[in-house]
């Protein structure tokens, strides 16, 4: 089905977003800056988030957003367009944390002077805030992507699992190991927050590949 | 399910009951189990207090007007370069074309040709190409033609029709056609195959064995 026939029921942001996208399909370039500034807030964040590497995000954003451009006709309404797009800019992040590790290692190094790695005194050094944003630094990318999807964009497991194209499962696992890493890193979730390992056994039985990506 | 499988799939899912995106029935399961829970709803209430955390953090700001010039001269260039790989394609095909053309007109004249010129009169005699001495009897011969650009199946067809000659087959994976023509009266079958292989365009040019 082509885009142009394409209708939204999922809300009237959504409907709104994929008349611009529309548009967009028809190299409407008024359309592309209206999507671009609604877009890039948000897809800032996410990547900000993901990667953990200010200096790249900028670029990504900007790769996102020019595949939106290039290939919007190719939207099939699977999805609300915001997680199309924001499908879009976790491949793009992913591919962009993966050119990193083949870097030399000189200018990795100098990459990593972005990093808060230091977490021995936290507690007495930072804030709250900060303390968070060590603790995300500790837990992988796709784990970051799916506390980030679903805490602060506010994406069901099913939506999450379109934006990484994983199964639902496989978002569960991540979701199951960054709360518990988290909790081992920050006090106010410290206390028993853990899930059990019985989740955990039953996790690795559905999804044992990502069990071995992650540990 | 049990209340252990309860339990379990309640912690699984919370952080999707406290972003309120479960749907109505696991919503309800998940309230259900919290309701008698308190480990469950300890749970609850620190993943509350991280999704607190997460949306109250780091203001992030980018340079919107900087990013969305940024990407638009990409999205220019990008415009730009199809246009001009376009255009390369359009001129080298139509270059081609020509090629093709000028070179099957080419063969087609020469075929004619030799055929006008090398008619003694005698309607179906051919030369042998051990025989140079022209009036011998001669016969139609195979012969293997390519050529330097890729010259269209249907252009070389209709120049052999022409010349009452024929495709056997072609072209192979190297571009060369397997064609039957006849040796006119008067012409070794050195000399027309020299003369074959003279014409601009003709690659290569030999008599099937």
């Amino acid at each position: 089905m082509s885009i142009h026939e394409l209708t939204s029921d999922r809300g009237p942001e959504d409907a709104e977003n994929l008349k611009l996208l529309q548009r967009v399909a028809v190299k409407d370039r008024v359309a592309f800056e209206t999507l671009y500034r609604k877009f890039h807030p948000q897809l800032t964040r996410y990547l900000m988030r993901l990667m953990r590497r200010p200096e790249l995000v900028e670029e990504v954003v900007s790769d996102t957003l020019f595949v939106v451009w290039e290939k919007a006709t190719q939207f099939q309404g699977r999805s609300r367009v915001s997680t199309w797009v924001t499908g879009i800019a976790y491949l793009k992040g992913i591919k962009a944390l993966d050119r990193l590790k083949t870097m030399p290692e000189q200018q990795a190094d100098e990459l990593n002077d972005y990093d808060t790695a230091d977490d021995s005194d936290l507690i007495s050094r930072i804030g709250l805030q900060e303390w968070l944003g060590s603790g995300l630094d500790q837990i992988s990318a796709d784990q970051r992507s799916v506390v980030e999807l679903t805490y602060f964009s506010g994406y069901s497991y099913q939506e999450i699992a379109d934006v990484m194209g994983c199964p639902v499962n496989t978002v569960k696992t991540r979701m199951f190991h960054a709360r518990r890493r988290l909790a081992s890193l920050l006090p106010a979730l410290a206390k028993g927050a853990a899930p059990s390992d019985s989740v955990e056994v039953e996790h690795g039985e559905k999804s044992l590949g990502e069990q071995e990506n992650l540990e | 399910m049990n209340r252990k499988k309860h339990h379990e799939h309640t912690l699984e899912v919370l952080p999707w009951f406290v972003n309120d995106t479960l749907d109505r029935k696991e919503r309800e399961q998940v309230l259900k189990h919290l309701a008698q829970c308190d480990g469950c709803r300890e749970e609850r209430d620190r993943l509350i207090e991280l999704q607190k955390m997460i949306r109250e953090g780091e203001v992030v700001d980018g340079d919107v007007e900087f990013s969305f010039r940024r990407t638009m001269k990409r999205i220019e260039e990008a415009e730009r370069n199809r246009e001009s790989v376009a255009d390369l394609r359009d001129r080298n095909s139509k270059r081609r074309l020509f090629a093709s053309l000028a070179l099957a007109a080419g063969l087609g004249v020469f075929l004619v040709g030799t055929l006008l010129v090398g008619d003694t009169g005698q309607g179906t005699e051919f030369q042998t190409l051990t025989s140079d001495q022209p009036g011998v009897p001669g016969s139609a011969r195979q012969m293997a033609i390519g050529f330097v650009d890729p010259i269209p199946a249907t252009t070389l067809r209709q120049a052999l029709i022409e010349t009452g000659s024929n495709i056997v087959s072609g072209p192979d994976e190297n571009g060369v056609y397997l064609v039957e023509v006849e040796v006119p009266g008067g012409l070794s079958h050195e000399v027309f195959l020299r003369r074959i292989q003279g014409i601009e365009g003709v690659k290569h040019a030999a008599f099937a064995q």
